[in-house]
């Protein structure tokens, strides 16, 4: 099969899957004809509500799928690295798919991105290819592909990686859409300005202490807005805050995640 | 006013077509840095000819605020005549297939999005009047999360290729019966947008 009929096959099948598990099995076994190891495909927001079971995607939340070491993952997860990963900051400075090598030609590379790009080889994924998968008016997103350590990019299928990258999003990007009841997604209104501004910062990974930091108040009266906004909006976790209002275009998602 | 502008009518609308071009000049050369050909502040190519047909979105005054234009593929196209290499199966072509081309969009975000999903709904409309089952487009890659988002269903026409610097894919988007209901919601538009109008055009001929 030729490398566009394989897109062509991918492209066309996933249309047909409903269940992120399929779509996950389909998109593992395209990674691995390209040459890839690994994959993840996500939403750039904070992935505490991820579930290995893929619920968080099923119960329409946000796209979080992928095949990357389970140990990294949680790890990833816990330290919150969605929110200073180089990989994913140097995806919001393009709209095409680019090699990791090239992060230094879009971002200023700080010591914490080295450190984090140390762990990741540390827990065997040496180096990747990413599609960024930016949608107006909602949260960034990307796929990524990736190799294990010492194994070399697939050069010659990077052009393929982007289609794939692009038409996988969408495909994991619809389940949860037509997941999500119609009826929560009917617009709720703004929000106040003190509440906005401290779920943009939520969004961007910031804790509530350091929510507090930045905009000089307590962490109680953090935590009592970011509660306001859940209660506004009628939804159980921080997470869904933050999709809320990115979905209302509350918040700017380039600014969230600048 | 979203109105339909073929040979039957271009020469009612003089000052709106001019503002087309005139817009096309600003955006794809002055801003994308396109190389291509344009004379007196306007941006018009070979395909802007008697076949050519636009969908333009116009303000109260009847400026250009948005626009594209549709090709026939029966014809030569921008597909099959400058970008072939774009395409690894067949070049789609026939009666009832169009090329969207020039998508030519206001720069504020604001009024991008309003106006694109007027020309999407636009051109879901002008499928279901002129039989379109399909249109193709060479899009480039980093507007293609953006197109795709629209939930139509879309299908890639081969692996993308550098244009001028930039990669870019050949895509086919397909009308189907269910593709308005397929529509996401942030592609849709307020009930009070402008329709498409065939006014004195060739198919309300």
């Amino acid at each position: 099969m030729s490398r566009f009929d394989a897109v062509q096959a991918f492209v066309d099948e996933a249309r047909t899957l409903h269940r992120p598990s399929e779509l996950r099995g389909l998109l593992d076994a395209i990674t691995k004809e390209m040459g890839f190891d690994y994959f993840a495909l996500i939403h750039h927001v904070d992935l505490s509500g991820y579930s290995e079971a893929l619920t968080h995607m099923e119960e329409g939340e946000l796209v979080a799928l992928g095949t990357y070491p389970e140990s990294w993952i949680e790890r990833y997860i816990a330290d919150n690295i969605v929110a200073n990963d180089p990989v994913l900051l140097a995806s919001h400075r393009t709209n095409v798919g680019f090699c990791w090598s090239d992060i230094p030609t879009l971002i200023p590379v700080t010591e914490a991105h080295r450190e984090i790009r140390e762990r990741t080889v540390m827990a065997g994924i040496d180096d990747g290819f990413t599609v960024p998968a930016h949608v107006p008016g909602e949260a960034n997103g990307s796929c990524n592909f990736a190799v294990a350590t010492a194994r070399a990019l697939p050069y010659d299928n990077l052009k393929m990686a982007q289609l794939v990258g692009g038409f996988a999003f969408q495909a994991a990007r619809a389940m949860v859409f037509n997941a999500f009841p119609q009826v929560k997604r009917a617009i709720k209104g703004p929000l106040t300005q003190r509440q906005l501004e401290c779920v943009l910062y939520a969004a961007k990974g910031k804790s509530d202490w350091e929510i507090g930091q930045i905009l000089g108040i307590s962490q109680g009266t953090v935590k009592r807005h970011i509660e306001d906004a859940r209660a506004h909006y009628e939804v159980s976790s921080r997470m869904q805050v933050v999709m809320r209002a990115l979905f209302e275009g509350q918040i700017g998602l380039v600014d969230a995640l600048r | 006013m979203l109105r339909l502008i073929d040979r039957r009518n271009l020469e009612e609308f003089p000052g709106l077509v001019r503002s087309m071009h005139r817009d096309r000049k600003r955006l794809f050369v002055d801003i994308f840095r396109w190389e291509l050909s344009h004379k007196n502040g306007e941006e018009r190519d070979a395909f802007d000819d008697d076949d050519a047909s636009y969908l333009v979105f116009s303000d109260d005054a009847d400026r250009h605020i948005a626009s594209i234009r549709f090709l026939r593929t029966d014809r030569p196209h921008l597909l099959d005549s400058v970008f072939p290499e774009l395409c690894d199966a067949a070049i789609p072509r026939g009666p009832d297939i169009r090329e969207i081309t020039r998508l030519c969009l206001p720069l504020r975000k604001r009024d991008r999005i309003a106006a694109r999903n007027i020309l999407a709904r636009g051109i879901i409309d002008y499928a279901a009047i002129a039989g379109v089952a399909s249109y193709t487009a060479v899009c480039h890659m980093t507007f293609l999360s953006e197109l795709l988002s629209a939930g139509w269903r879309c299908t890639p026409l081969g692996l993308p290729e550098s244009i001028n610097g930039a990669p870019a894919g050949a895509v086919q988007i397909h009308m189907d019966d269910d593709t308005p209901g397929l529509l996401a919601a942030n592609w849709r538009c307020p009930s009070a947008a402008p329709r498409l109008s065939q006014h004195r055009s060739d198919l309300a001929a």
